[in-house]
């Protein structure tokens, strides 16, 4: 073999700590990469399904902790990549180190530039000292595995994991029957019960059919949405993006589904509650507007407003200008009294809906002019049972008797619009 | 210069020092690191400083040694009326048998390769001073003319720690030529007992000389110029600046418990000299231990040596009881951590 000159031996001292530094460095820039794939791809995996299937302020949770855990293992991850990279000094103390040179190599390359070093007594010992050692600091000495088996398998699993999830969550929900214009079915209503919860929670930022006030559960809502914090409203956002990447269209009809039967719920119970109610008292209505139909003979169109604000005085009542009435709003000033009727068009009978619902599927407001009567006047006993009621000395001026609080306009879903128009309409007596 | 070469050189350091180290031990029971250390700081090029109780055997290790090495030796016991010339000599009237007269120049004890200034503290501060020349220079000046001291020159000076009367604290600047310090330790049982059974027969152990007679002083300058080709690179060089500005309050700017005892027990740290002392003690480990470079613990194994007696402490170090060497341990300790 031929005997290395000292500037030579040198020369192949420093490729060779090249070399070893390329690797050192490939290595853990793989493993700093694989950990990360190893780290997002297990964190998707966990997300992915609780952002399908949890509430928003479950995914909100899962999703802002996950995203700490990986902040905090990604700076772990870059302090640990940034110590373990090594620069060309780092690179001499680190092979002097591994290799157990005793400090050798790196007197070598240190006073290589010092001019006095070629004549030193010892430099060719020391130049052949360090080339003898030179296999004992080769690079697939020091840095074995030229791939990181460990932090690779971990990535590879951890995108196994999320493939299949992904797979899994594939399948569509269950779109609620109610949604689609039909009834409302128990297996339905389970089914899509925390899809609806969610929807439900993005339903006040989604454009309301109705234009109705929202119903107690809504404002209950609405103020836990105020408390939300611009986080939960970002993980809502994340949630709906990821819902809509994953199911696609099928995802948009269930959340139209779900939007349309999260307001029909909340309007549904008020709406039988007015019903029976107004059921009573139209036909209390029915029967005074009779009993004054054939004393007086009808005025005509013309005299509508003038006919309700009689209708309204001959009761006896203060309807006409108590606070609350529907002949204080504007609108009903200037048409006539709304529910007063005019006792020719019941499709006019209410003065018209608030919304045109000819031609949308959307609810209408009712304006009921007529009085709730007062089943029992006067406070009772706070306890025991409640005493029976004189005998009424007058049953025909009793039913005569207007309620002291107005029904005030309800919100009438169009669903019920035929019913409640049967049940109110007035129509002149046969 | 072939690597061979060099290894041979190397090798016949560590052989010669070898041989020494045995001839001596055979006379010295015991004090096996004290002779070691006192052969590292002769072939450094430097001068040893021995404490020790009476009796220890400071002067029988100083003799061996000379016997050893086949070297001229002379001793000096220093008492508090020993003159300056009385070391380095004096002019004198030389009558001439033609009945000229001249004034003629007798070296003084201090002309010797060896030189063992016994209980040097008992002199009088003048007449220590009067060996500062010799110990920085190689070289002694009496009424205005020069006299070079024949190399190798090695001064080894024993101090008595138990008897404080009559003595005189040596001046930093002559405890500052000794390029080490060494502390004999009372001997152990075993040790004990071994000197009784070889020094008090007939014939105790003699030394037997390892270097020839006429070219020993020479032999000595070879090897310790060998010494001096140790290669040392430049983190170790930082490493011993570090650690020599470590043992100074000005030095010491950490916020750690070495640096602040530091600061609040030393008056004065080590020298510049003191940094040559550890690099020229560590190439001679390097050479012992069979290398052409110098290694930390090269030097780490002769800092207590070589800075504990440069280290000008406090009175708070007086009143704490903390000792330089306590104080090497710790700045030893710091410049470990900062080392690269």
């Amino acid at each position: 073999m031929p005997q290395l000159t000292p500037t030579g031996a040198v020369d192949a001292v420093e490729r060779q700590l090249r070399r070893v530094r390329r690797r050192k460095n490939l290595f853990e820039l793989q493993r700093a990469l694989y950990w990360s794939i190893a780290a997002t791809g297990a964190a998707a995996a966990l997300l992915l399904p609780v952002a399908l299937l949890a509430r928003v302020e479950v995914f909100a949770a899962v999703a802002w902790s996950t995203l700490v855990v990986l902040a905090v293992l990604g700076v772990r991850l870059a302090g640990s990549t940034v110590r373990g990279r090594l620069s060309r000094t780092d690179t001499i103390v680190w092979v002097e180190r591994e290799g157990a040179l005793g400090g050798r190599m790196r007197t070598l390359l240190e006073l290589g530039p010092r001019p006095a070093l070629a004549t030193a007594f010892f430099h060719p010992l020391l130049v052949a000292a360090v080339r003898a050692t030179l296999a004992a600091w080769a690079p697939r000495r020091l840095v074995p595995q030229r791939v990181p088996r460990g932090p690779l398998m971990a990535a590879l699993a951890a995108l196994v994991v999320l493939a299949a999830v992904r797979w899994a969550a594939l399948a569509p929900p269950t779109v609620p029957d109610a949604g689609f214009g039909g009834l409302r079915s128990a297996d339905s209503r389970h089914h899509a019960g925390d899809l609806a919860t969610t929807a439900e929670n993005r339903v006040p930022d989604a454009p309301s059919t109705s234009g109705a006030p929202w119903s107690d559960t809504e404002q209950r809502r609405s103020a836990a949405g105020r408390a939300d914090s611009r986080l939960t409203r970002l993980a809502g956002a994340l949630q709906e993006s990821v819902r809509g990447q994953v199911w696609g269209q099928a995802w948009e009809r269930v959340r139209a589904a779900l939007a349309s039967t999260a307001t029909g719920a909340s309007a549904a119970p008020a709406d039988d509650a007015a019903s029976g109610a107004a059921t009573a008292r139209l036909a209390a209505r029915e029967h005074r507007r009779g009993e004054r139909g054939r004393a007086t003979p009808p005025a005509g169109d013309d005299d509508d407003a003038a006919g309700a604000d009689d209708a309204a005085g001959a009761d006896g009542s203060a309807g006409a200008t108590l606070p609350g009435t529907p002949g204080d709003s504007p609108r009903d000033a200037g048409a006539g009294a709304s529910g007063a009727g005019n006792a020719t068009s019941p499709g006019d009978l209410f003065a018209g809906s608030g919304v045109d619902t000819s031609e949308t599927n959307a609810s209408f407001e009712l304006a009921l002019a007529a009085r709730m009567r007062a089943v029992e006047a006067g406070r009772r006993q706070p306890g025991g049972a409640a005493p029976a009621a004189d005998r009424d000395a007058r049953p025909a001026l009793a039913a005569g008797q207007e309620r002291e609080t107005a029904a005030h306009r309800m919100t009438i879903p169009a669903a019920y619009e035929q019913l409640v128009r049967a049940l109110f309409g007035h129509r002149r007596e046969p | 210069m072939t690597p061979a070469i060099a290894a041979a050189a190397i090798e016949d350091f560590r052989e010669t020092f070898a041989a020494i180290r045995a001839e001596v031990a055979r006379a010295v029971i015991g004090h096996a690191q004290a002779i070691e250390t006192i052969l590292i700081a002769f072939f450094a090029g430097g001068h040893v400083l021995i404490e020790g109780v009476p009796g220890i055997g400071k002067t029988l290790i100083v003799r061996s040694l000379a016997e050893a090495l086949n070297l001229s030796f002379n001793r000096i016991q220093f008492t508090v009326d020993l003159l300056p010339a009385d070391i380095t000599g004096t002019r004198i009237i030389n009558e001439h048998p033609d009945g000229r007269r001249e004034l003629g120049f007798v070296p003084g004890p201090i002309f010797a390769h060896l030189l063992l200034g016994d209980e040097i503290n008992r002199a009088t501060p003048k007449t220590q001073s009067a060996l500062l020349e010799a110990m920085a220079e190689q070289q002694v000046t009496v009424a205005g003319s020069s006299y070079r001291l024949e190399a190798p020159f090695f001064v080894l000076a024993t101090l008595n720690p138990i008897e404080m009367e009559g003595t005189y604290q040596l001046p930093e600047a002559q405890l500052d030529r000794f390029l080490f310090k060494v502390v004999l330790e009372y001997p152990s049982e075993a040790e004990l007992v071994q000197i009784l059974a070889t020094t008090t027969v007939a014939d105790p152990p003699a030394v037997r000389p390892v270097l020839p007679a006429d070219r020993a002083a020479a032999r000595v300058e070879e090897l310790k110029r060998l010494v001096r080709e140790v290669l040392v690179a430049p983190h170790v060089e930082h490493y011993v600046a570090a650690l020599v500005r470590a043992t100074t309050p000005a030095g010491a700017r950490g916020e750690g418990e070495a640096e602040s005892d530091v600061r609040r027990y030393v008056t004065y740290g080590a020298s510049p000299r003191g940094a040559q002392a550890l690099v020229l003690g560590a190439k001679v480990k390097a050479l012992l231990d069979g290398r052409p470079h110098v290694t930390y613990d090269d030097v780490d194994a002769v800092a207590a040596a070589a800075l504990g007696h440069r280290l000008v402490m406090s009175f708070a170090a007086a009143a704490a009881g903390v000792a330089p060497a306590a104080i090497v341990e710790r700045a030893l300790a710091a410049a470990r951590r900062r080392r690269t």
